[in-house]
């Protein structure tokens, strides 16, 4: 069933935040080196998808394998120490730590601490802005760039899968068009596997190379762009 | 070693051994001492909370639960035992730890105002349990009794060593890894989690640590204070001083706890002449100072003038020579990755 | 209100300063959440404190209805003029003997600390004025008080001794009501090496902190409460071996452990026990326990409680129809503000122990101040009755002024052998310290009766343990 393939396989997924089911028996896989995306509209469970994945949440059925391992219910920063991370909804900087610091702990995990001089680098190189920002307070940048310091701290932890939750949300267009060419630069030129969760089904079916359609828990439609046209996706995000 | 840094460690060491001599000088009394004995105590105390809600959000209103302990256990050890006063020292800040460790599985589910309240909890019920034990004279209260007493000068070098040994593991606790991973926590618990920080490991440490200089810390209290009570042993207002503090010197800086406990301490002695008075005074002095000063006394001072007495903040620099060698890693954005 | 004015001003203000710096300066949405609400606790924080703070004050206004300003007000009409301000002078001046006090003057155990300085001021006074000082090595020097409030903390009481001790330098230290004020201020002239003159606080609390060097105690011992509850309750027909049974008030905390200790050979006596157990001091549902003693048809409720709990527990009594035959209950009535604050209809005929009033015969040798002209002159210049806890003020002081005089000396062990000697009458009764360093107190049987003008008096019914006391009322059975 599994393959080599898949970095990443969700099975049969359920989580329940006390009586609310928030994904209900969600099946994923994300192929190594892919771009995935996943849309659906608010609520869908998307979110608490990744979370579960990335080991914020505790799923109350299913499996998650990384890597061909089993991952279920593992602690956060044990995922991460894998190499799977995850870029927050809203960024989520620290926001009384400046940008290096911010960025010098995306490097905590054993793995990613040995080569983080260079990951630095590669960070600073990918966001010059961040560099000539590096001793100010997160918390004063604004919001794209505080996007692009949450993404240079999580490539700080060497990942080969990243999951990004909504990072467009609130930003200007111009900001997310620049935000999704340094995205798949990550996924290019670093071999980075990608995971995209996103609202703007056109966007997304540009930027990767996979989709997948969220739906009340379940994973409704998914399919490569070639194999998916728009009308399918918005009868399936909005379940008609 | 930068010039101003080579500056700033010899003013630090200047000061430090001061503290050690002037005690020598004809002119200190058993009152100076006392007062300094003082101000040592609270600034552990302030240190230590300051630790706790100022580095990873842990708002604890249950600091006087290490006091009351390792105030028992100097009581117990000496008075029942016969025992010098430090194996009741050790002993209670080695049970305080254990009652962190302990603790740590209720109160670590709970975050913000729940763990504030159930910290705080705690504390009241160990009140009920040692107002109610009949081997600690149950709400009677023990008194200490030590042969010989320890004078007031030999408890002010004890307390000013434990102040600066507090003030070293504060330090590097937070410039270690884990103590950038705290102050990622303070800020967002879940991100940090996702970058790897193991929070509940950071969170125990920095609760045993907690404990354990506060247990010194109680149990020094008590031997100069003689007695102990479970009302006011396991008292809200050990908190309430350490929040005082912490809030006057500067939360979040290092170096806060010093100014507020040197303020504390004078304005207590002050006020004891305003009977019932003090703490509706102390109270509005907290809230003036919230209101001026919203980062207490240094933070204020650091912020206007970016200057940090004892830096925590990283650079990649400090953080990979420990300011020692040249890297300049600016030079690296040259470096072009390739496609 | 006033708390509630202030406890909603302070939220507001650290929101501002919140909000300053995290907006400000970040102005973005996912680190604030955790930030603000570290503020809004340590502001939430503040606030609990300052209305303890509140609650205190108004309470040691309250309880003995603005003790400390009345008291101050009246001890300038006794003296008139500068004496006054001079006798209980705060900042250490001058060639004086100095005798260090801490006093509960806020804060719950405000209702022991009214009569200070008032009190105090007498005894200054008189020495000042009519001997012209005491004499030390050759010379007379007047005395000075100096007096801190320790605001019911034990942990301030002992800072402030050391204060006294240290900073103050003072040649003796007067303690006294209750275990939490008495013992760290013990505590700490045992280590310090300072004469101490302590009371009120039973015998039998002070007596387990010992042995004692320095330190000399005098108030009543839980050996004769035992005898002095037997005859209360004989005289309302429920004597030892007559099946009566007897309800336990006793809560979880100092005071009531030490009382049920005293209590532990009734059923030896033939008295049948209810014990619900101890309960937290704090209690404020008693129905069950009233159901309890309900239940077993209980005869007679003892107890040791506060005001606000006894005050709870008879109305839920009252209420739920639990009729006893009698209630005697300590600490709970002892002063007439709480007698008065329970009310003359729900306190009458309610019993209690009496371990001083102004109706005995005691005499101060030093003064010649009787105990009946002591209450007059309070009730002449405060308007408030006297509490059983002034006359212990005025006795340590009296101690201390005898064993000075006697001692002529500042010299430290001189006092404290001086102290040693006393054999002194005086208003408290007659002081003669045992090895122990303590003496006892006499102690009768009181019950308060409603008077034909609806006010509440305490009268002496019972004698039976200190014979050469008077009596001054009869035994009337509670209604039901």
């Amino acid at each position: 069933m599994r393959t080599n393939r898949d970095m990443l396989i969700v099975e049969g997924l359920r989580v329940n935040y006390g009586d609310f089911v928030a994904v209900d028996g969600a099946d994923f896989r994300v192929p190594q080196g892919a771009i995935v995306s996943l849309v659906g509209t608010n609520g869908a469970g998307k979110s608490t998808l990744i979370d579960c994945i990335s080991g914020i949440t505790k799923p109350a059925q299913g499996r998650v394998y990384f890597k061909g391992e089993n991952i279920t219910g593992k602690p956060a920063h044990e995922i991460v120490a894998m190499g799977l991370t995850l870029v927050p909804q809203g960024s989520r900087c620290f926001v009384r730590m400046t940008v290096e610091e911010n960025l010098i702990i995306g490097s905590y995990t054993k793995k990613a601490r040995a080569s983080r001089m260079e990951t630095l680098k590669y960070v600073y190189d990918l966001f010059p802005a961040l560099y000539e920002k590096r001793n100010d307070l997160s918390g004063a940048l604004s919001g794209g760039q505080r996007q692009m310091v949450a993404i240079g701290r999580a490539l700080m932890s060497k990942p080969e899968l990243i999951l990004f939750d909504e990072i467009s949300l609130g930003l200007a267009p111009t900001v997310i068009k620049d935000i999704y060419v340094r995205i798949r630069e990550i996924n290019r030129s670093g071999g980075v596997t990608v995971v995209l969760i996103e609202q703007d089904v056109k966007r997304s079916l540009r930027a990767s190379s996979r989709c997948d359609v969220m739906l009340k828990g379940r994973i409704v439609l998914s399919g490569s762009p070639g194999e998916l046209t728009e009308e399918k996706i918005k009868a399936a995000y909005f379940g008609i | 070693m930068s010039k101003s840094s080579k500056i700033r460690v010899v003013v630090i060491l200047a000061v430090v051994i001061a503290l050690y001599v002037i005690p020598q000088s004809p002119l200190t009394t058993d009152n100076t001492m006392r007062i300094g004995l003082l101000i040592a105590l609270y600034c552990t105390l302030g240190l230590m909370w300051n630790l706790m809600a100022g580095y990873t959000g842990m708002v604890s209103l249950g600091q006087q639960i290490f006091i009351g302990i390792a105030g028992y256990n100097v009581a117990v050890f000496a008075t029942t035992f016969g025992l010098p006063f430090w194996a009741g020292m050790f002993c209670g800040a080695g049970i305080s730890v254990l009652l962190s460790v302990a603790l740590s599985f209720l109160l670590f589910r709970m975050k913000g105002m729940y763990f504030a309240i159930a910290t705080w909890i705690t504390s009241e019920a160990l009140k009920i349990i040692f107002t109610s034990w009949e081997f600690v004279n149950m709400g009677g209260g023990m008194t200490i009794k030590l042969r010989p007493y320890p004078d007031v000068f030999e408890l002010y070098y004890i307390s000013l060593t434990l102040v600066i040994g507090a003030f070293l593991v504060v330090f590097f606790v937070l410039n270690s890894r884990i103590g950038l991973g705290l102050k990622a926590m303070r800020d967002d618990d879940d991100a940090s989690a996702a970058m790897g920080v193991n929070i509940f490991r950071a969170k125990l440490l920095c609760f045993m640590i907690s404990g354990f200089v506060t247990g010194l810390c109680g149990a020094l209290f008590y031997i100069n204070q003689g007695s102990i009570f479970p009302g006011p042993g396991f008292g809200i207002s050990w908190t309430v001083a350490a929040v005082f503090i912490v809030i006057i010197g500067g939360i979040g800086t290092i170096t806060g706890p010093i100014v507020g406990a040197i303020i504390y301490v004078f304005l207590s002695e002050f006020l004891s002449q305003y009977q019932g008075y003090s703490m509706i005074i102390l109270g509005v002095i907290a809230i003036a100072v919230i209101l001026g000063l919203p980062y207490g006394i240094v933070g204020t001072i650091e912020r206007k003038f970016g200057f940090e007495v004892l830096s925590t903040r990283r650079t990649m620099k400090n953080l990979l020579s420990g300011g020692r060698a040249n890297v300049d890693y600016s030079r690296g954005r040259d470096l072009r990755v390739s496609k | 209100m006033l708390r509630k004015e202030n406890g909603s001003r302070i939220e507001p203000g650290m929101t501002v300063g919140k909000a300053g710096m995290t907006v400000g300066k970040a102005g973005m949405t996912a680190g604030r959440p955790g930030t603000t609400a570290g503020k809004r606790w340590l502001a939430a924080l503040l606030a609990l404190a300052m209305v303890c703070a509140l609650a205190l004050a108004g309470c040691g206004g309250g309880a003995s209805g603005g003790g400390s300003g009345d008291t101050a007000g009246g001890s300038g009409d006794t003296t008139g003029g500068d004496s006054d301000s001079a006798s209980v002078a705060v900042v250490p001046s001058g060639d004086t003997i100095k005798i260090g006090i801490v006093n509960p003057t806020t804060g719950p155990l405000a209702g022991f600390g009214e009569g200070s300085p008032w009190t105090e001021n007498i005894v200054v006074d008189y020495v000042n004025n009519e001997l012209g000082g005491i004499e030390v090595d050759g010379v007379k020097k007047p005395i000075e008080i100096i007096l801190y409030d320790t605001e019911s903390n034990a942990t301030r009481c002992t800072e402030l001794t050391q204060k006294l001790i240290t900073e103050d330098k003072v040649d003796l230290i007067v303690v006294r009501h209750t275990p939490d004020t008495v013992n760290p201020a013990v505590a700490v002239c045992e280590r310090y090496e300072v004469p101490c003159i302590s009371a009120d606080e039973p015998i039998d609390a002070f007596l387990p902190e010992g042995p004692f060097e320095w330190s000399f105690h005098a108030h009543w011992q839980l050996v004769d409460l035992y005898p002095q509850y037997l005859s209360l309750w004989d005289q309302a027909g429920f004597g030892p071996n007559t099946g009566a049974k007897v309800g336990y008030l006793f809560p979880s905390d100092a005071d009531g452990f030490a009382w049920v200790d005293g209590f532990d050979t009734l059923e030896a006596d033939g008295y049948t026990v209810v014990d619900p157990g101890r309960f937290p001091a704090d209690t404020t549902d008693y129905s069950d326990i009233v159901r309890q003693f309900k239940d077993a048809n209980v005869n007679i409720v003892v107890g040791c409680v506060t005001n606000p709990a006894f005050s709870t527990f008879w109305k839920q009594a009252k209420q739920l129809g639990f009729d006893p035959d009698v209630v005697s209950v300590g600490k709970a009535y002892l002063l007439q503000a709480d007698a008065d604050a329970i009310g003359a209809d729900l306190m009458d005929n309610l019993e209690c122990e009496v371990w001083w009033d102004k109706s005995r015969s005691y005499v101060s040798a030093l003064t010649g101040l009787t105990p009946s002209a002591f209450a007059e002159k309070y009730q002449e210049e405060s308007g408030r009755n006297i509490t059983p806890p002034m006359s212990s003020k005025f006795t340590t002081l009296e101690i201390a002024v005898d064993a000075l005089t006697r001692a002529g000396t500042l010299d430290k062990e001189a006092i404290r052998d001086a102290i040693a000697q006393t054999d002194l009458d005086t208003i408290y009764g007659h002081i003669k310290y045992t090895p122990e360093h303590t003496s006892p107190i006499q102690m009768t049987g009181g019950q308060w009766q409603k008077q034909a003008d609806g006010s509440l008096k305490l009268a002496v019914i019972d004698n039976s343990v200190a014979t050469d006391l008077p009596t001054t009322g009869e035994y009337i059975p509670l209604k039901k």
